[in-house]
């Protein structure tokens, strides 16, 4: 019981709580500005935790991602510009409803329901984790040789819309991750005789650079329309009667998502969908969907946020990402000293609950600031590209700057940025890269480990039994693309 | 530039050999059997592998279409904002951290259409609140001007 006593302190210390507060609003406007996503907005907020200590930093990323997610429907709804791609599952409800006249009510519905999702997601995030820390204490090397393989098969395979293109960025990123001195061997590996190589590709120039800088260049050559956001009334009123209505959509969304969310690459853009499909097919009035029902709207506003918080289940008990978000989170611990995986629950259990109490506070927040920035709303979504595009750039360059305090950051970033946007312009996935770039080590190590224990015996990789669960799973998401590729050959054959 | 996807296939296959080749020259420590070009290759030949497929799989797409990022004004425009982070490394040391960095926004937001008033007000005040997050709050050790002299 002192374990969560302490993590309450920890949450309750004012740094704490202001950095929750000024990431919460960073992550509402940010999420409210067409064009720019939860992801970069925490790309971006990195360089800045660098310097606080972990419960605070942690804290930031979660509470900027949660309102960012939920800021992401404002853009949506009213515009038909769905501010994070997150919000795309449900953007034609949001906005017929706004067309009929009533964008507060979609917005209200919105932000309840990621609230509530949100809420969900953490409980999932606080009954789960912990259970399966303790099943995970017993892991070898093998079991995380697979564990890293599966996050970043889940990733490239199942997350991305092409398959092969995945498993390119993937192995991009794991190609990056070899770049350096190798631990093991003391030998420089692809350094190109640079001595800023040395110690590896700085991950949050590169993570800024390939999330951040594609955003910048099509904001900047956006042509934007004039914007004329319609006004809007009372923001609760009638919602406490739709939402009594509507609570099995509620429910079911915060737990779709929640599962959703937990899978190793699936991220909160999936889970929507995901939600939007089930709540659809469950409907007495599946032809009303698109056309301003609110089922849709509910069930998936209140997945994409409980994914949020879920998605860290596999990141603190494995240390596999949930998503592009706990990916860069990931990297994040390392750089605290904090090793992501089982023994972060045994070592230091206060700081995981106080990040999980963190989480619990931002989701809440979600309903005094969401309600603010719903009223403000219409002069944010006023801002032209043209100003905030300059501005982020400058935010990327002197974040990846302050990382090593060197130019040499920043211009990382910059051939990271052109990688990323060669990437988004070729439709190639970029977070298995990222993924591929902070697992790279785990995995390598997990793997060579193994094969030198074995001297070379492969069959090490299936000699327990948890071990050959896992590998049955990767296999049948390996297979998921061959399949894919032979269905189209069998319809010839018809 | 978008390629189609045979291209992007052969493309990873080179890059697949340039890895592979790149591991020639790595010492390895006597005596152990999977050095340092042990998983390097493994990457390589994963991309030559996959490179493979995507050049065999038929497509309709043409080799190369210019996107409408790099058509018209638009060109000119990432080519000005990929310029100013390499002439912001260079010039930031001369002006400051301050300086540079309006002289960026300001030039970027004309660059993308903006006006000149708004457009220098705002590249004054956030370049400003950088400073004052990164360089007074944090600490960090951003480049050193004139203004930065004058304001310590």
């Amino acid at each position: 019981m002192s374990v969560f006593w302490e993590a309450l302190a920890l949450v309750a210390e004012p740094g704490t709580l202001g950095a929750i507060l000024v990431a919460s609003l960073l992550g509402i406007t940010l999420g409210a500005i067409p064009g720019l996503t939860a992801v970069m907005g925490v790309a971006l907020l990195i360089p800045i935790t660098f310097f606080m200590d972990p419960v605070p930093a942690i804290a930031s990323i979660a509470s900027l991602a949660a309102m960012a997610i939920f800021a992401g429907d404002i853009p949506g709804t009213l515009l038909r510009i769905p501010g994070t791609p997150a919000s795309a599952a449900y953007v034609e409800d949001g906005y017929a409803m706004t067309r009929a006249g009533k964008p507060e009510r979609a917005l209200g519905l919105s932000m309840v329901s990621a609230c509530v999702g949100g809420v969900m997601g953490v409980i999932a995030l606080m009954v789960a984790a912990p259970v399966l820390a303790r099943f995970a204490t017993n892991f070898s090397s093998v079991e995380y040789f697979w564990l890293a393989l599966l996050g970043l098969s889940c990733a490239a395979i199942i997350a991305a819309g092409s398959a092969l293109k995945g498993i390119l960025s993937l192995l991009f990123g794991l190609w990056v991750a070899t770049i350096g001195i190798d631990a093991v061997a003391g030998q420089p590996r692809f350094t190109f005789g640079s001595i800023e190589l040395m110690g590896g590709v700085s991950f949050i120039p590169a993570m800024i650079g390939m999330f951040a800088l594609p955003e910048v260049l099509r904001n900047l050559t956006a042509q934007q329309p004039r914007i004329t956001a319609p006004t809007m009334g009372p923001i609760f009123a009638g919602l406490g009667g739709t939402l009594r209505r509507r609570w099995r959509n509620l429910l079911r969304g915060g737990a779709v998502g929640s599962v959703v969310g937990a899978l190793p690459g699936a991220g909160a853009d999936i889970a929507a969908w995901v939600a939007y499909a089930i709540a659809r097919r469950r409907s007495a009035t599946p032809e009303a969907f698109g056309k301003g029902h609110d089922e849709g709207l509910i069930e998936a506003g209140a997945a994409n946020n409980a994914s949020l918080s879920s998605a860290w289940v596999p990141t603190l008990v494995f240390g596999i990402p949930g998503d592009s978000i706990t990916a860069i989170v990931i990297g994040v611990l390392y750089l605290k000293g904090l090793e992501p995986g089982p023994i972060i629950f045994v070592k230091t259990p206060e700081l995981v609950y106080a990040i999980l109490f963190a989480f619990l506070l931002a989701n809440l927040l979600l309903i005094p600031l969401g309600w603010a920035v719903i009223r403000v709303a219409r002069h944010l979504l006023r801002i032209p590209p043209a100003y905030f595009a300059p501005v982020v750039l400058a935010c990327c360059i002197v974040g990846s700057f302050a990382i090593n305090n060197t130019v040499f950051g920043v211009l990382t970033m910059l051939a990271f940025g052109v990688v990323g946007w060669v990437f988004e312009e070729n439709r190639i996935p970029i977070a298995p890269a990222i993924l591929g770039i902070v697992l790279g080590g785990m995995l390598e190590f997990n793997f060579v480990t193994s094969m030198l224990k074995s001297q070379g015996d492969l069959s090490i990789f299936v000699s327990r039994p948890v071990a050959v669960g896992l590998a049955a799973i990767v296999l049948a998401i390996w297979a998921v693309p061959v399949l894919r590729t032979l269905r189209p050959a069998k319809e010839d054959t018809l | 530039m978008q390629l189609n996807d045979r291209l992007i296939g052969a493309l990873a296959v080179c890059g697949g050999v340039a890895v592979i080749a790149g591991t020639f020259g790595f010492r390895e420590l006597p005596g152990q059997q999977f050095g340092s070009a042990f998983f390097p290759r493994i990457v390589g030949a994963a991309l030559i592998m996959t490179g493979l497929v995507m050049v065999v799989i038929r497509t309709q797409e043409p080799w190369i279409r210019v996107p409408d990022l790099l058509r018209g004004r638009a060109k000119w425009q990432v080519a000005a904002a990929l310029l100013a982070v390499v002439v912001w490394v260079v010039v930031s040391p001369l002006l400051g951290f301050i300086a540079a960095t309006t002289l960026m926004i300001w030039a970027l937001i004309l660059v993308a259409g903006g006006r000149v008033i708004p457009a220098a007000l705002t590249a004054l005040v956030m370049a400003g609140l950088l400073y004052f997050v990164f360089g007074v709050l944090l600490r960090v050790p951003l480049p050193f001007g004139a203004i930065e002299r004058l304001l310590t």
